[in-house]
Protein backbone atom coordinates (compact mmCIF):
# COMPACT_ATOMS: atom_id res chain seq x y z
CA UNK A 1 0.00 0.00 0.00
CA UNK A 2 1.47 3.63 -0.80
CA UNK A 3 0.96 5.25 2.21
CA UNK A 4 2.14 8.49 1.14
CA UNK A 5 -0.29 8.47 -1.72
CA UNK A 6 -3.27 7.76 0.90
CA UNK A 7 -2.00 10.42 3.21
CA UNK A 8 -2.82 13.01 1.02
CA UNK A 9 -6.08 11.56 -0.54
CA UNK A 10 -8.63 13.54 1.80
CA UNK A 11 -6.38 16.50 2.05
CA UNK A 12 -6.82 16.27 -1.90
CA UNK A 13 -10.46 15.75 -2.14
CA UNK A 14 -10.15 18.79 0.36
CA UNK A 15 -8.10 21.13 -1.88
CA UNK A 16 -10.53 20.77 -4.98
CA UNK A 17 -13.64 21.10 -3.18
CA UNK A 18 -15.62 24.61 -2.59
CA UNK A 19 -15.60 25.63 0.78
CA UNK A 20 -19.60 26.29 0.84
CA UNK A 21 -21.53 23.33 3.04
CA UNK A 22 -24.74 21.75 0.90
CA UNK A 23 -27.73 23.15 2.50
CA UNK A 24 -29.46 20.04 1.04
CA UNK A 25 -30.36 18.20 4.14
CA UNK A 26 -31.85 21.23 5.45
CA UNK A 27 -34.04 20.49 2.23
CA UNK A 28 -34.89 17.36 2.29
CA UNK A 29 -35.83 17.76 5.55
CA UNK A 30 -38.15 20.42 4.80
CA UNK A 31 -40.14 18.49 2.26
CA UNK A 32 -40.39 15.12 4.44
CA UNK A 33 -41.73 17.84 6.89
CA UNK A 34 -44.34 19.34 4.69
CA UNK A 35 -44.99 16.80 2.22
CA UNK A 36 -48.48 16.73 2.23
CA UNK A 37 -49.03 20.63 1.41
CA UNK A 38 -46.47 20.23 -0.98
CA UNK A 39 -48.27 17.26 -2.81
CA UNK A 40 -51.41 19.35 -2.78
CA UNK A 41 -49.50 22.44 -4.22
CA UNK A 42 -47.89 19.99 -7.01
CA UNK A 43 -51.14 18.76 -7.90
CA UNK A 44 -52.42 22.23 -8.71
CA UNK A 45 -49.68 23.54 -10.27
CA UNK A 46 -49.49 20.48 -12.71
CA UNK A 47 -53.53 21.47 -13.71
CA UNK A 48 -52.83 25.59 -14.05
CA UNK A 49 -50.12 24.05 -16.43
CA UNK A 50 -52.25 22.25 -18.27
CA UNK A 51 -55.13 24.48 -18.40
CA UNK A 52 -52.26 27.48 -19.53
CA UNK A 53 -50.65 24.82 -22.20
CA UNK A 54 -54.67 24.79 -23.74
CA UNK A 55 -55.25 28.18 -23.83
CA UNK A 56 -53.59 29.99 -26.99
CA UNK A 57 -52.55 33.84 -25.34
CA UNK A 58 -52.66 32.77 -22.27
CA UNK A 59 -49.11 33.44 -20.80
CA UNK A 60 -48.15 33.21 -17.28
CA UNK A 61 -47.37 36.91 -17.84
CA UNK A 62 -51.76 37.10 -18.35
CA UNK A 63 -52.14 35.22 -14.92
CA UNK A 64 -50.08 37.18 -12.96
CA UNK A 65 -52.01 40.72 -14.48
CA UNK A 66 -54.73 38.97 -13.58
CA UNK A 67 -54.47 37.61 -9.73
CA UNK A 68 -52.12 41.45 -9.38
CA UNK A 69 -49.16 39.10 -8.16
CA UNK A 70 -45.61 39.40 -9.98
CA UNK A 71 -44.45 36.84 -13.09
CA UNK A 72 -41.52 35.27 -10.33
CA UNK A 73 -44.77 34.27 -7.92
CA UNK A 74 -46.88 32.75 -10.86
CA UNK A 75 -43.80 30.57 -11.38
CA UNK A 76 -43.09 29.70 -8.32
CA UNK A 77 -46.49 28.50 -8.26
CA UNK A 78 -46.45 26.73 -11.41
CA UNK A 79 -43.27 24.73 -9.93
CA UNK A 80 -45.64 23.06 -6.84
CA UNK A 81 -43.51 24.78 -4.21
CA UNK A 82 -45.54 27.50 -3.24
CA UNK A 83 -48.00 27.07 0.12
CA UNK A 84 -51.12 28.63 -1.62
CA UNK A 85 -53.92 30.01 0.50
CA UNK A 86 -57.43 29.47 0.38
CA UNK A 87 -57.75 32.95 -1.58
CA UNK A 88 -55.47 32.25 -4.41
CA UNK A 89 -56.24 29.17 -4.92
CA UNK A 90 -60.10 30.67 -5.21
CA UNK A 91 -58.65 33.37 -7.74
CA UNK A 92 -56.84 31.16 -9.71
CA UNK A 93 -59.78 29.25 -9.90
CA UNK A 94 -61.67 32.28 -11.38
CA UNK A 95 -59.36 33.63 -13.45
CA UNK A 96 -58.96 30.26 -15.17
CA UNK A 97 -62.51 28.97 -15.29
CA UNK A 98 -62.26 25.82 -13.89
CA UNK A 99 -62.62 24.24 -10.49
CA UNK A 100 -58.49 23.48 -9.12
CA UNK A 101 -60.03 21.89 -5.81
CA UNK A 102 -62.79 19.23 -5.23
CA UNK A 103 -64.50 18.38 -1.87
CA UNK A 104 -64.43 14.44 -0.95
CA UNK A 105 -67.85 13.24 -0.45
CA UNK A 106 -68.16 12.72 3.80
CA UNK A 107 -70.69 11.35 6.01
CA UNK A 108 -73.17 13.61 5.30
CA UNK A 109 -73.60 13.19 1.84
CA UNK A 110 -74.91 9.75 2.57
CA UNK A 111 -77.37 10.64 5.02
CA UNK A 112 -80.55 10.06 2.81
CA UNK A 113 -83.43 12.23 3.76
CA UNK A 114 -85.64 9.14 3.06
CA UNK A 115 -89.51 8.73 4.75
CA UNK A 116 -88.80 6.58 8.10
CA UNK A 117 -90.90 3.37 7.95
CA UNK A 118 -90.72 2.15 11.04
CA UNK A 119 -92.67 5.03 13.57
CA UNK A 120 -93.39 3.93 17.28
CA UNK A 121 -97.17 4.68 17.61
CA UNK A 122 -96.41 4.64 21.00
CA UNK A 123 -94.76 8.38 19.94
CA UNK A 124 -95.29 11.64 21.76
CA UNK A 125 -97.50 14.75 20.22
CA UNK A 126 -94.00 16.24 19.59
CA UNK A 127 -92.27 13.40 17.72
CA UNK A 128 -95.70 13.21 15.84
CA UNK A 129 -95.56 16.37 14.85
CA UNK A 130 -91.93 16.24 14.07
CA UNK A 131 -92.97 13.32 11.79
CA UNK A 132 -95.60 15.62 10.13
CA UNK A 133 -93.39 18.30 9.59
CA UNK A 134 -90.99 15.08 8.08
CA UNK A 135 -93.44 13.63 5.40
CA UNK A 136 -93.94 17.12 4.02
CA UNK A 137 -90.74 17.79 2.98
CA UNK A 138 -90.21 13.85 2.38
CA UNK A 139 -93.42 14.76 -0.25
CA UNK A 140 -91.85 17.16 -1.72
CA UNK A 141 -88.57 15.93 -2.45
CA UNK A 142 -90.40 13.00 -3.66
CA UNK A 143 -91.90 15.35 -5.99
CA UNK A 144 -88.07 16.43 -7.09
CA UNK A 145 -87.08 13.07 -7.37
CA UNK A 146 -89.68 12.38 -9.60
CA UNK A 147 -89.40 14.96 -12.25
CA UNK A 148 -85.93 13.46 -12.43
CA UNK A 149 -87.08 10.22 -12.98
CA UNK A 150 -89.26 11.93 -15.91
CA UNK A 151 -86.14 13.30 -17.31
CA UNK A 152 -84.84 10.07 -17.59
CA UNK A 153 -86.99 7.42 -18.26
CA UNK A 154 -89.32 6.63 -21.05
CA UNK A 155 -92.94 7.29 -21.54
CA UNK A 156 -94.76 4.03 -19.79
CA UNK A 157 -91.85 4.06 -17.33
CA UNK A 158 -93.16 7.56 -16.21
CA UNK A 159 -97.02 6.61 -16.06
CA UNK A 160 -95.78 3.16 -14.05
CA UNK A 161 -93.77 5.41 -11.22
CA UNK A 162 -96.25 8.49 -11.61
CA UNK A 163 -98.74 5.58 -10.70
CA UNK B 1 -14.18 21.75 -11.75
CA UNK B 2 -14.56 21.03 -8.17
CA UNK B 3 -16.19 18.63 -5.12
CA UNK B 4 -18.57 19.67 -3.03
CA UNK B 5 -19.89 18.07 0.11
CA UNK B 6 -22.97 17.10 0.07
CA UNK B 7 -23.53 14.47 2.84
CA UNK B 8 -20.25 14.06 4.22
CA UNK B 9 -18.77 12.45 7.66
CA UNK B 10 -16.49 15.50 8.70
CA UNK B 11 -14.03 13.22 10.21
CA UNK B 12 -13.77 10.27 7.93
CA UNK B 13 -15.19 12.06 4.92
CA UNK B 14 -17.01 9.14 3.86
CA UNK B 15 -20.67 9.99 2.30
CA UNK B 16 -21.72 11.91 -1.03
CA UNK B 17 -19.97 14.58 -3.22
CA UNK B 18 -21.00 16.18 -5.77
CA UNK B 19 -19.20 17.71 -8.41
CA UNK B 20 -19.47 21.77 -9.69
CA UNK B 21 -19.00 22.44 -13.30
CA UNK B 22 -18.05 26.14 -13.31
CA UNK B 23 -20.45 26.78 -10.97
CA UNK B 24 -21.15 26.66 -6.99
CA UNK B 25 -24.21 24.82 -7.37
CA UNK B 26 -23.26 20.65 -7.67
CA UNK B 27 -24.68 18.54 -10.34
CA UNK B 28 -26.57 16.24 -7.13
CA UNK B 29 -28.24 20.01 -6.35
CA UNK B 30 -28.95 20.84 -9.81
CA UNK B 31 -30.53 17.72 -10.81
CA UNK B 32 -32.81 17.45 -7.62
CA UNK B 33 -33.76 20.98 -8.24
CA UNK B 34 -35.18 20.00 -11.39
CA UNK B 35 -36.69 16.92 -10.12
CA UNK B 36 -38.59 19.04 -7.48
CA UNK B 37 -40.39 21.16 -10.38
CA UNK B 38 -43.34 19.61 -11.01
CA UNK B 39 -43.35 21.96 -14.06
CA UNK B 40 -40.18 20.32 -15.50
CA UNK B 41 -41.25 16.73 -14.66
CA UNK B 42 -44.53 17.07 -16.52
CA UNK B 43 -42.62 18.57 -19.56
CA UNK B 44 -40.33 15.92 -19.80
CA UNK B 45 -42.88 13.22 -19.67
CA UNK B 46 -45.22 15.23 -22.35
CA UNK B 47 -42.31 14.83 -24.03
CA UNK B 48 -41.18 11.52 -23.94
CA UNK B 49 -44.43 10.66 -24.06
CA UNK B 50 -44.37 7.61 -26.87
CA UNK B 51 -41.61 6.12 -24.13
CA UNK B 52 -44.27 5.89 -21.36
CA UNK B 53 -46.16 4.60 -23.72
CA UNK B 54 -44.33 1.77 -24.62
CA UNK B 55 -46.33 -0.64 -22.59
CA UNK B 56 -43.44 -1.37 -20.17
CA UNK B 57 -44.64 0.87 -17.52
CA UNK B 58 -48.18 -0.36 -17.93
CA UNK B 59 -50.84 1.20 -18.47
CA UNK B 60 -50.83 4.52 -16.84
CA UNK B 61 -51.96 7.91 -17.13
CA UNK B 62 -49.97 10.88 -17.74
CA UNK B 63 -51.18 11.90 -14.56
CA UNK B 64 -49.69 9.00 -13.37
CA UNK B 65 -46.30 8.97 -14.60
CA UNK B 66 -45.99 12.77 -13.24
CA UNK B 67 -46.90 11.32 -9.65
CA UNK B 68 -44.82 8.22 -9.79
CA UNK B 69 -41.92 10.13 -10.66
CA UNK B 70 -42.22 12.83 -8.16
CA UNK B 71 -42.72 9.61 -5.72
CA UNK B 72 -39.54 8.75 -6.27
CA UNK B 73 -37.95 12.15 -6.40
CA UNK B 74 -39.41 11.73 -2.46
CA UNK B 75 -38.49 8.72 -1.88
CA UNK B 76 -34.69 9.09 -3.15
CA UNK B 77 -34.09 11.80 -1.24
CA UNK B 78 -35.84 10.33 2.38
CA UNK B 79 -33.28 7.27 1.92
CA UNK B 80 -30.11 9.35 1.00
CA UNK B 81 -30.96 11.43 4.27
CA UNK B 82 -31.64 8.43 6.57
CA UNK B 83 -28.93 5.99 5.73
CA UNK B 84 -25.32 4.81 6.30
CA UNK B 85 -25.03 2.25 3.75
CA UNK B 86 -24.37 4.33 0.71
CA UNK B 87 -22.59 1.34 -0.81
CA UNK B 88 -25.81 -0.44 -0.26
CA UNK B 89 -28.23 2.55 -2.13
CA UNK B 90 -25.71 2.65 -5.15
CA UNK B 91 -25.88 -0.67 -7.18
CA UNK B 92 -22.62 -0.64 -9.94
CA UNK B 93 -23.96 1.20 -13.72
CA UNK B 94 -23.66 -2.31 -15.73
CA UNK B 95 -26.63 -4.23 -14.79
CA UNK B 96 -24.15 -7.14 -15.25
CA UNK B 97 -21.58 -6.55 -12.56
CA UNK B 98 -22.85 -7.89 -9.14
CA UNK B 99 -20.50 -5.88 -6.63
CA UNK B 100 -19.19 -2.39 -6.37
CA UNK B 101 -15.85 -1.88 -7.30
CA UNK B 102 -13.57 1.03 -6.43
CA UNK B 103 -14.24 3.96 -9.30
CA UNK B 104 -16.43 2.18 -10.76
CA UNK B 105 -19.92 3.89 -12.42
CA UNK B 106 -22.69 3.60 -10.53
CA UNK B 107 -26.21 4.34 -10.20
CA UNK B 108 -29.32 4.80 -7.55
CA UNK B 109 -32.10 2.75 -9.06
CA UNK B 110 -34.92 2.01 -6.75
CA UNK B 111 -36.90 -0.63 -8.09
CA UNK B 112 -36.89 -2.40 -11.38
CA UNK B 113 -39.24 0.01 -12.54
CA UNK B 114 -37.67 3.04 -11.32
CA UNK B 115 -37.48 6.18 -14.15
CA UNK B 116 -34.99 8.09 -11.58
CA UNK B 117 -31.07 7.55 -12.11
CA UNK B 118 -28.75 9.07 -10.14
CA UNK B 119 -25.48 8.52 -11.21
CA UNK B 120 -21.77 8.47 -9.74
CA UNK B 121 -18.70 7.36 -9.41
CA UNK B 122 -17.18 5.19 -6.49
CA UNK B 123 -14.39 6.79 -4.88
CA UNK B 124 -13.92 4.04 -2.27
CA UNK B 125 -15.69 1.96 0.48
CA UNK B 126 -19.20 4.03 0.88
CA UNK B 127 -17.86 7.27 -0.71
CA UNK B 128 -20.04 8.47 -4.11
CA UNK B 129 -18.94 11.40 -6.28
CA UNK B 130 -22.55 12.33 -8.12
CA UNK B 131 -22.09 13.21 -11.54
CA UNK B 132 -25.67 13.49 -12.56
CA UNK B 133 -29.01 12.27 -12.81
CA UNK B 134 -31.78 11.83 -15.62
CA UNK B 135 -35.24 10.23 -15.68
CA UNK B 136 -34.45 7.41 -17.81
CA UNK B 137 -37.50 6.34 -19.93
CA UNK B 138 -35.29 3.72 -22.56
CA UNK B 139 -33.20 0.54 -21.99
CA UNK B 140 -30.03 2.02 -22.86
CA UNK B 141 -27.89 4.57 -21.85
CA UNK B 142 -27.16 5.44 -25.53
CA UNK B 143 -31.10 5.57 -27.09
CA UNK B 144 -31.88 8.79 -24.84
CA UNK B 145 -30.25 12.25 -25.66
CA UNK B 146 -30.14 12.77 -21.35
CA UNK B 147 -28.84 9.67 -19.98
CA UNK B 148 -26.39 10.29 -23.18
CA UNK B 149 -25.12 13.61 -21.76
CA UNK B 150 -25.01 11.67 -18.27
CA UNK B 151 -23.11 8.76 -19.60
CA UNK B 152 -20.33 11.66 -21.21
CA UNK B 153 -20.29 13.49 -17.57
CA UNK B 154 -19.51 10.55 -15.97
CA UNK B 155 -16.16 9.83 -18.05
CA UNK B 156 -15.21 13.30 -17.61
CA UNK B 157 -15.49 13.00 -14.47
CA UNK B 158 -13.62 10.02 -14.21
CA UNK B 159 -10.92 11.59 -16.30
CA UNK B 160 -10.57 14.67 -13.92
CA UNK B 161 -10.40 12.54 -10.40
CA UNK B 162 -7.57 10.64 -12.43
CA UNK B 163 -5.58 14.14 -12.57
CA UNK B 164 -5.93 15.32 -9.86
CA UNK B 165 -5.19 11.87 -7.97
CA UNK B 166 -7.96 11.49 -6.07
CA UNK B 167 -8.83 7.93 -8.62
CA UNK B 168 -6.76 5.74 -6.41
CA UNK B 169 -7.30 2.69 -4.60
CA UNK B 170 -9.82 2.11 -1.80
CA UNK B 171 -7.78 3.05 1.74
CA UNK B 172 -9.26 6.26 2.58
CA UNK B 173 -10.69 4.39 5.45
CA UNK B 174 -7.78 2.73 5.92
CA UNK B 175 -5.95 6.38 6.33
CA UNK B 176 -8.89 7.12 8.52
CA UNK B 177 -8.48 4.63 11.39
CA UNK B 178 -4.78 5.15 10.55
CA UNK B 179 -5.30 8.68 11.76
CA UNK B 180 -7.94 8.05 14.29
CA UNK B 181 -4.99 5.24 16.12
CA UNK B 182 -2.07 7.53 15.75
Amino acid sequence: MNKSKNNNLIDKIKSVSIKNKSKWEEKIRFRIENKKWLDYSAQIAMRIDSIIEDKKDFRQESLATLLSVSRQQISKILKGEQNLTLKTIGNLSDALGIELISFPPYKDTFIKLMPTINIDKQNSEFNNSEFEINRKRINENYNNELTFVIGNTQSNQIQKVAS
Amino acid sequence: MKLKCIFVDESSYQGIHSVCFGSIKSEYEKVFDKWNDIRYIRKFCLKNLHHLQSGFYGNISLEDAINSIRQEVYDISKTILLTNNFDHLFQPLNDNEFSQKDHSFSKVKRSKKAKLRLYAIRLCQNTFVITGGAIKVVHKMKDHEDTMIEKKKLDKVRDWLKEQEIYINDDLIYYYEQEQEQ
